[in-house]
């Protein structure tokens, strides 16, 4: 279809650029960490509390990340004025969305590929074994959050106070992803002796989908001139 | 269209007048609830201010579809007013519940699945009117806002069931009681003078509306 | 508009109830009841008298607006 054809153009264009600088990438990585860190030294040095919070922290981390790298999502076809760059592009508006979606969740997948084994190690978590649950969850509530923050990134790019609308706008958006992902994530990490999984990864997938829908099919009226 | 018209007029005096009846059967003429006591009757205020925050959520994703798909800017000033209302209400939705809580349980905030969404739909709108704030430009505003709100009632049911399994995971949920009918007739009473009283500030809010975006127009026209 | 006798009205009507409720029989957690009415009406009011404000602004405004561009 033509339309994931830029779309994918568009993923490339960006990915290239990304890869040349690793600008965002280093910084976002960094971040994420710190953040780690930070909420270990907040939450105090029982291990056993850690473990247990620990999928919480990793989501609470990935969404300050995320933020912060949203903003920049359409950094490189801003002018002065704004999005007339992309207006420009030629054909169905939504290939920029999709391109710049699929773009912001590779970007913060990588980053989420650093920093489940490093919130492995400081919270003494066997990880490994859980992979492919984890890579899943990873994958859904990454998406969910992409959804979401790629179409304000783009109402909000203009906004003179952009640092703070972006997540008051996203926040409280973003709650069913949160509460999906940290409590999946959670349930996994501490073995899940009840099978309470289950509700938590429809939710995730319905988010998804039904946002996914929305987002598409409005974006074009974000990006009016 | 600048001034009062006499329907607005009527539903202010009626809202007026059902809403003090409202509070004196709730308050002095309905027996207290045996199990819960006295503090029970803010349930009259606080059960209308929640279902009609969430009416002015639902007419605020009517306009917003509305406008985007006519773009008639009366449809942006009702949802715009409704929102503002809609947060008011809100906000006291938030606040009764608390009172509610606290000789009840102990504890002014619970994690309860109802407060919770209700907080989380408090940001939402407050997000929504921010938003507002930030165009110049009304059609731009209108159509901003309009996306907001869409995105934003979508998410109500989702975000309500994503708590309500969230906290039923840890605690059982709390069963359903059944309510004598002179409590459910007092309740209906002070449904109704609340809905009055929305309609009412609705009337007015979007006259300001209309109002004030003449004036923008002139001020623009005029530079 | 009748802005002050409206809301002396309003007041004097919530004073009477809270008189009528408070010389009730033995209500418990009575603060609370009291406080939560009270918030409700106060805010409502609060409200609408804020639209009047901005009501009367913005009307002032527009009147400027015609004298010094002629209409």
């Amino acid at each position: 279809m033509d339309v994931l054809r830029r779309a994918w153009a568009i993923v490339w264009k960006d990915l290239l650029i990304e890869a040349r600088t690793k600008q965002s990438f280093n910084a976002m990585v960094f971040f994420a960490a710190l953040v780690l860190f930070i909420f270990s030294f907040a939450l105090g040095p029982d291990t056993e509390l850690l473990r247990r919070v620990a999928g919480g922290l990793l989501w609470v981390g990935i969404t300050f990340t995320g933020v912060l790298s949203l903003s920049r999502t359409y950094q490189s076809e801003e002018t002065s004025g704004g999005l007339e760059g992309l207006r420009l592009y030629p054909g169905d508006v939504r290939s920029i969305y999709l391109g710049k979606l699929f773009g912001n969740v590779i970007l913060l997948l990588l980053v989420e590929a650093v920093l489940f084994p490093a919130a492995g190690i400081l919270f003494q978590l066997e990880l490994w074994p859980h992979a492919a649950p984890l890579t899943a969850i990873a994958l859904l509530g990454t998406i969910g959050f992409s959804i979401i923050g790629t179409f304000y990134a783009a109402l909000t790019v203009n906004l003179r106070a952009r640092e703070v609308m972006l997540p008051l706008l996203l926040f409280p958006a973003l709650v069913p992803v949160l509460l999906g992902a940290v409590n999946a994530t959670m349930l996994v990490t501490t073995g899940d002796a009840m099978g309470e999984i289950d509700p938590w990864i429809r939710l995730l997938v319905a988010f998804d989908v039904i946002f996914f829908v929305i987002c598409t099919w409005i974006f074009p009226i974000a990006l009016e001139e | 269209m600048a001034s009062k018209s006499g329907i607005e007029r009527f539903v202010g005096w009626t809202a007026l007048l059902t809403i003090a009846g409202g509070s004196v059967v709730g308050l002095r003429v309905v027996p207290a609830d045996a199990a819960m006591g006295d503090v029970q009757r803010l349930m009259y205020v606080h059960v209308p201010t929640a279902w009609l925050a969430f009416l002015a959520f639902l007419l605020v994703f009517v306009m917003s579809v509305l406008y985007l798909i006519q773009r008639d800017p009366r449809w942006d000033r009702v949802a715009a007013s409704s929102a503002e209302i809609g947060v008011v209400f809100t906000a006291l939705t938030l606040a009764l519940g608390m009172m509610w809580g606290k000789p009840t349980w102990g504890v002014w905030w619970t994690w309860d699945p109802r407060l919770t969404t209700t907080a989380i739909l408090l940001a939402i709108y407050v997000g929504y009117l921010a938003i507002r704030g930030f165009a110049d430009d009304p059609e731009k505003r209108a159509r901003w806002a309009a996306v907001v709100g869409i995105i934003g009632f979508a998410n109500v049911p989702i975000v309500y069931l994503s708590v309500v399994w969230w906290r039923t995971l840890h605690q059982p949920p709390s069963s359903p009681r059944s309510v004598s009918p002179e409590i459910l007739w007092t309740l209906m009473l002070n449904l109704a003078a609340f809905t009055l009283v929305y309609a009412y500030l609705m009337m007015r809010r979007t006259r300001l509306a209309a109002l004030e975006g003449k004036l923008e127009q002139r001020v623009a026209y005029h530079g | 508009m009748a802005k002050p006798t409206l809301g002396f009205v309003v007041w004097a009507l919530a004073l009477i109830v809270l008189t009528v409720y408070a010389t009730g029989a033995g209500m418990q957690n009575r603060g609370f009841v009291i406080a939560g009415y009270g918030l409700t009406w106060g805010t409502l009011l609060w409200y609408a008298r804020r639209l009047d404000r901005r009501a009367a602004a913005t009307k002032g405004a527009l009147d400027r607006l015609a004298e010094t561009s002629g209409g």
